[in-house]
């Protein structure tokens, strides 16, 4: 099959680009980023249409990679012969697969041909896509880049270093050690280590679902032992009941007790009363009649002390007897004798006024007869007279003398003035001295005059004052007869001195006789009330039977004590009939009969709740026991839940990581047959290639060189098999080119396709590059070859 | 009147199916949080009674703290009454512990027991295996009153976990239930019973696995008894909610693909970054995909409080693509194509090891 030419419509960066192909070599020499992997990508494209699915590694899908950067038609034209025929594929892309055109046409006719379909590349060269590409295509290499393995990086996958046959061992160990991992087979194998895990806990989940039967048990025994303490609990109940009725019954026959000791009580009591029934056969004082002759008898006590108290002692007899007698006619009233006594006051005051009256009418008679001496008058008067007259004189010498120039010397006005100044006062003194001596005269006279009307007056009260005490003295003479016949009358006979004190003892005598009278009248209410009231308590002590004999206040005190105690027994019976009828009104009927209810005494019915709490304390515990059991079995069964969960996730795991294991298993299983195959059927087919590109590039012939299993070829140096990784970065891609162009010969054994060759001596030496280029002109007489370079140095034409 | 059906707390619960002992320690603490939340929440709206229909306790031996703390929440809250109904998972360890019973703890037995508020009731049974078949029978309510009825099991038909009872819906039609209260499926659901009432699965208050998604919570009844009518309204309440977000990778061929998928399935889902997330991816996907669950789950790590990649993608493989392919891998995929393992296997095989030629690390 060889290419005539291509037309590019737009795809990638290529526009409306015309490619005529040759036989043989086609050199296309073109510059950097020129386009040759997108020219080499749409002649794929032609035959295989675009992938549907990304590349690994590449940044994107061919239909978003290609799409045409300047827009347009998406796709071209592509001719090709092949066994003498020849075809063009025409080829427009979409957005979709599904929006893709195809059309092949004889150019023969230039009608369309149906001798291959849109599956056109895989129908001519028996190969997918991938393949094909990686077969024919010796991708572009960046003539700049020097890396040493950029040539066998190329070759395709079959040769390459990357992902498919070289990657076996690494697969294949990759698996083992997975394999290794999961292992049902040995310890370290998780599967094998989570079968025992699983077996363990499916032990310990067996172990634990004892538990369950355990719990099963326990809780029957607890619930046995619940019904046991239900049924305790109500013969406690019923022994609690039967409690009440006992301490009811025993409270009854308390009251039984009761009611009898209250019956025997009332009889005693009423025995006792009859015996002081006997006593008061007329019945019971009262107390009030008690409280009357007590008081009687406290009354008469007092009368009889009061009499004592009041006795008279022999001189107050002697005295009560003489003033008795005394005063046996009449007793003299106080205000008589306070009469008589003011009558002696009176005299005694008469006396001294008869005394003093004549005291005065003796003065009367002796001034009557003393001449009346005139007083002295003052005589100052005539002093003022004297010097004012004196003044006079001298004023009047002064005045002489000056007149008669006596006085020549002296000074006139000097002298005229003291002449006056004298003058004046003589007069003036002399005035006042005349004036005083008037009155004085005047004084004199008025005393005179009073002297005289004084005598005349004296004279008359001597006659009246004479008259008068002798009336005074004929009254005291009265009054002494008249006190001298009332002291008679009590036999009082004295001198007249003596009558005032013999009055003021009269009265004495009176205020003794009445106080004597006095307590004799009370001795006698005394003595009369003390009879009374002795009369009065006898006749009540009779009128009961009773003779209380001299000690009154202790037989009434008998008296009273034995009312007291019949009384006292009387109550007594009175309160025992009431409290015994208290008791009755107290109690319902079913106190009135006296069977007892029930048969146990409270006694033993305490017993036998003690006993039945005993029971319930030991049930009870027995209870929580078991309680505690079923929640160490509950914890169990949790823990067992746990375990199942755990078991079920393990299992699940397991059932992973099986399955993983047989997937894996498996999977290895025909990798590694599929390797062997593939080596199988492309090794002698590489080795033959590969030992003709060999030689036609080396021109060695010895086989210094071997592909192993995994397609890997090894070149002896110095005595050892190395792998090519150990060679130049140059003779690595001269190799590298040989094993590809012998594996395209092994792939393609029909239909020989053409090669796409990108530059690939870029890191070759010059040498090396003519080695290279030999060995494509040999090629190209078998393959037409379409090779870009960037250089013409690399250039085999 | 104000009453809340909720069921299927399972306060205790370990939570260590997929979450850290970090997070399982957290999640352990939100549970009984909710709960406490749930009840400030009746506090708050005039709820006279808490209904609970079974299971809220996860564990035969309920952990002091949590039993002292359910104690304490009733005990505070003597204005509302917590009706009790013990489900298969609950045990008698909670009760049994209590020193006294609350006044306001109102509890089920074997046997039919009814409460009731002036003209409604609540009458309940705790199943067993010797009355689930003659509890129906026995039921009898009075139809002028509102009646509700609590149970605690899986509705005949479905397939029973976990021990649970059946529940037969056929057997409680036409006996004057208003709103049957059910407990056991942590799914709210409710459904017409019969002409006169509908049942009703509250589901649980906080999901704890991803076979318990969506918004959780409870539902709150407002009943006139003179009408003999109710309204009801789920409130969610959970702290956390769980999804399961399916993902279709086909056509993808990397993981990168495969994470945009991702982006693209949450963008705009409204998922919370407090949530728990469950990618499940889907689809059908080349065999030659290189798709790496791990690097997924790391990448969207930080995206939700927890994050779980499941692959349920199934391999497609074009043999034709590689019949003319020469190379080791066309020969082992023609190689395993011509074997007598199932369609399934003979992809995972492929996938293992083409996985392995490509260096990669085998994930199946």
């Amino acid at each position: 099959m060889k290419l005539l030419a291509c037309h590019i419509e737009n795809f990638g960066k290529l526009s409306d680009l015309s490619v005529e192909f040759s036989d043989g070599i086609n050199v296309i020499n073109e510059s950097n980023a020129w386009g040759k992997s997108t020219l080499a990508a749409f002649l794929k494209a032609m035959f295989y249409g675009l992938d549907a699915k990304k590349e690994p590694k590449a940044f994107d899908k061919e239909r978003n990679i290609y799409r045409p950067w300047q827009g347009g038609s998406f796709g071209g034209e592509l001719d090709f012969e092949i066994n003498g025929k020849r075809y063009r594929i025409s080829r427009s892309f979409g957005r979709t697969e599904k929006s893709d055109e195809f059309h092949l046409y004889d150019l023969a006719t230039n009608l369309e041909s149906q001798d291959y379909s849109e599956n056109i590349g895989v129908e001519l060269f028996e190969l997918d896509s991938a393949s094909f590409k990686r077969s024919i295509y010796i991708a572009q290499n960046d003539c700049a880049s020097a890396a040493s393995d950029s040539i066998n990086a190329k070759l395709g996958n079959l040769a390459e270093n990357t992902d498919d046959i070289n990657n076996f061992e690494a697969a294949s160990s990759r698996m083992k050690a997975l394999l290794l991992q999961l292992t049902p087979d040995r310890v370290t194998g998780s599967i094998k280590r989570r079968k025992g895990l699983i077996t363990q806990l499916e032990q310990e989940i067996h172990a634990l679902e004892a538990a369950q039967e355990g719990l099963n048990g326990v809780e029957v025994m607890e619930s046995k032992v619940q019904e046991r303490i239900d049924e305790m609990q109500n013969i406690r109940k019923d022994y609690a009941a039967a409690l009440v009725i006992a301490s009811e019954d025993a409270r009854r026959k308390e009251l039984y007790a009761q009611y009898d000791a209250l019956c025997e009580e009332v009889a005693d009591r009423e025995k006792k009363m009859a015996v002081f029934q006997s006593v008061f056969p007329s019945g019971i004082p009262t107390q009030k009649e008690f409280e009357v002759q007590m008081k009687n008898v406290r009354l008469m006590e007092e009368a009889k002390a009061a009499v004592r108290n009041q006795a008279f002692t022999p001189a107050e007899k002697d005295t009560w007897n003489k003033l008795r007698d005394m005063f046996a006619m009449e007793k003299p009233t106080d205000e008589r004798i306070d009469a008589a006594i003011q009558m002696l006051s009176e005299v005694d005051k008469q006396k001294e006024e008869i005394a003093r009256q004549e005291a005065t009418v003796s003065m009367y008679e002796v001034d009557l007869e003393r001449e009346a001496e005139i007083p002295r008058f003052g005589s100052g008067y005539k002093l003022f007279i004297y010097i004012g007259i004196g003044m006079l004189l001298m004023g009047i010498a002064a005045y002489a003398a000056f007149y008669f120039k006596l006085l020549e010397n002296s000074n006139a006005v000097i002298l005229t003035g003291a002449v006056v100044i004298a003058v004046g006062l003589g007069l003036v003194l002399c005035g006042i001295g005349i004036f005083l001596r008037y009155k004085t005269q005047k004084s004199k006279k008025a005393w005179i005059d009073a002297a005289e009307a004084e005598h005349r007056e004296l004279e008359e009260q001597h006659h009246l004052l004479s008259d008068t005490i002798a009336a005074m003295k004929e009254n005291i003479r009265t009054v002494n007869a008249a006190i001298r016949e009332f002291l008679g009358n009590y036999r009082i006979y004295c001198d007249v001195k003596e009558y005032p004190s013999r009055l003021y003892e009269l009265k004495s005598q009176i205020r003794e006789y009445e106080r004597l009278k006095a307590r004799q009248n009370v001795l006698i209410q005394e003595e009369e009330s003390s009879e009374r009231l002795r009369t009065e308590i006898m006749t009540f002590a009779e009128e009961y039977g009773f003779v209380l004999g001299d000690d009154l206040t202790a037989g009434l005190n008998t008296l009273q004590n034995k009312a007291t105690e019949y009384k006292m027994a009387a109550n007594a019976y009175q309160d025992s009939l009431n409290k015994k009828e208290n008791f009755q009104k107290r109690q319902d009927k079913s106190f009135w009969s006296r069977e007892m209810r029930c048969p146990y005494t409270v006694t033993e019915l305490n017993h036998m709740i003690e006993e039945a709490d005993r029971s319930l304390d030991e049930l009870k515990t027995a209870r929580a026991q078991y309680s505690k059991q079923a929640e160490e079995l509950k914890e169990q069964l949790d823990l067992r839940d746990e375990k199942a969960a755990e078991l079920l996730r393990q299992r699940n795991l397991q059932e992973d990581d099986l399955r993983t294991y047989n997937l894996v298993s498996a999977a290895h299983s025909f990798l590694q047959k599929a390797k062997e195959q593939l080596t199988a059927r492309y090794m002698e087919p590489i080795t033959k290639g590969f030992s003709k590109y060999y030689q036609m590039l080396t021109g060695d012939g010895r086989g210094e060189w071997m592909i192993d299993a995994n397609i890997n070829l090894k070149v002896r140096e110095y005595g050892e098999l190395r792998d090519t990784k150990w060679l130049s970065a140059g003779y690595q891609d001269l190799t590298g080119i040989c094993m590809r162009l012998a594996l395209v010969d092994a792939m393609y054994k029909e239909e020989k396709p053409f090669l796409i060759l990108d530059d690939p001596f870029v890191n070759l030496d010059q040498e090396k590059v003519e080695c290279g280029n030999r060995l494509l002109l040999s090629v190209a007489e078998e393959y037409q070859v379409i090779y870009f370079t960037c250089h013409h140095s690399r250039s085999p034409v | 009147m104000r009453m809340i059906h909720c069921a299927d707390l399972h306060l205790d619960s370990k939570m260590t199916a997929n979450l850290s002992k970090d997070q399982a320690r957290e999640r352990k603490a939100e549970i009984l949080r909710t709960f406490s939340k749930m009840v400030e929440y009746a506090q708050k709206n005039n709820v006279t009674a808490i209904l609970i229909a079974g299971d809220m306790f996860d564990t035969r031996n309920v952990s002091v703290n949590v039993r002292n703390a359910v104690r304490d929440i009733i005990w505070k809250n003597p204005d509302i009454d917590f009706l009790y109904l013990r489900g298969n998972h609950d045990t008698d360890n909670f009760l049994c512990k209590l020193e006294e019973i609350p006044d306001n703890l109102c509890l089920f037995t074997n046997k039919w027991v009814t409460y009731s508020y002036e003209k409604i009731t609540v009458t309940g049974i705790e199943l067993d295996a010797e009355n689930a078949l003659t509890a129906y029978n026995s039921l009898v309510l009075d139809h002028e009153k509102f009646n509700i009825v609590t149970m605690h099991g899986q509705l005949a038909g479905y397939k029973s976990k976990d021990n649970a009872e059946v529940i037969s819906l056929d057997d409680l039609k036409n006996k004057n239930i208003d709103y049957l209260a059910l407990g056991h499926i942590h799914t709210f659901q409710m459904e017409q019973l019969d002409n006169r009432g509908v049942y009703c699965y509250s589901g649980c208050l906080e999901g704890r696995g991803f076979d318990e998604c969506g918004p959780k919570g409870f539902v709150v009844l407002d009943i006139d008894p003179k009408t003999r009518t109710a309204t009801t309204e789920f409130v969610s309440i959970a702290a956390r909610t769980l999804y399961t977000i399916p993902v279709d990778l086909t056509g993808i061929h990397t993981t990168q693909e495969g994470a945009e998928r991702m982006e693209a399935a949450i963008a705009g889902a409204g998922v919370s970054s407090k949530s728990l997330v469950k990618f499940l991816l889907q689809g059908k996907v080349d065999v030659e995909c290189e798709l790496n669950t791990e690097f997924l789950e790391e990448q969207f790590a930080e995206y939700f409080y927890f994050i779980k990649v499941e692959n349920q993608t199934k391999l497609m493989v074009n043999y034709e693509d590689y019949a003319n392919d020469i190379s080791l891998k066309g020969e082992f995929i023609r190689l395993v194509y011509a074997s007598d393992l199932s369609e399934e296997e003979k992809s995972l095989v492929i996938r293992t090891g083409i996985q392995a030629l490509q260096g990669e690390e085998i994930s199946l």
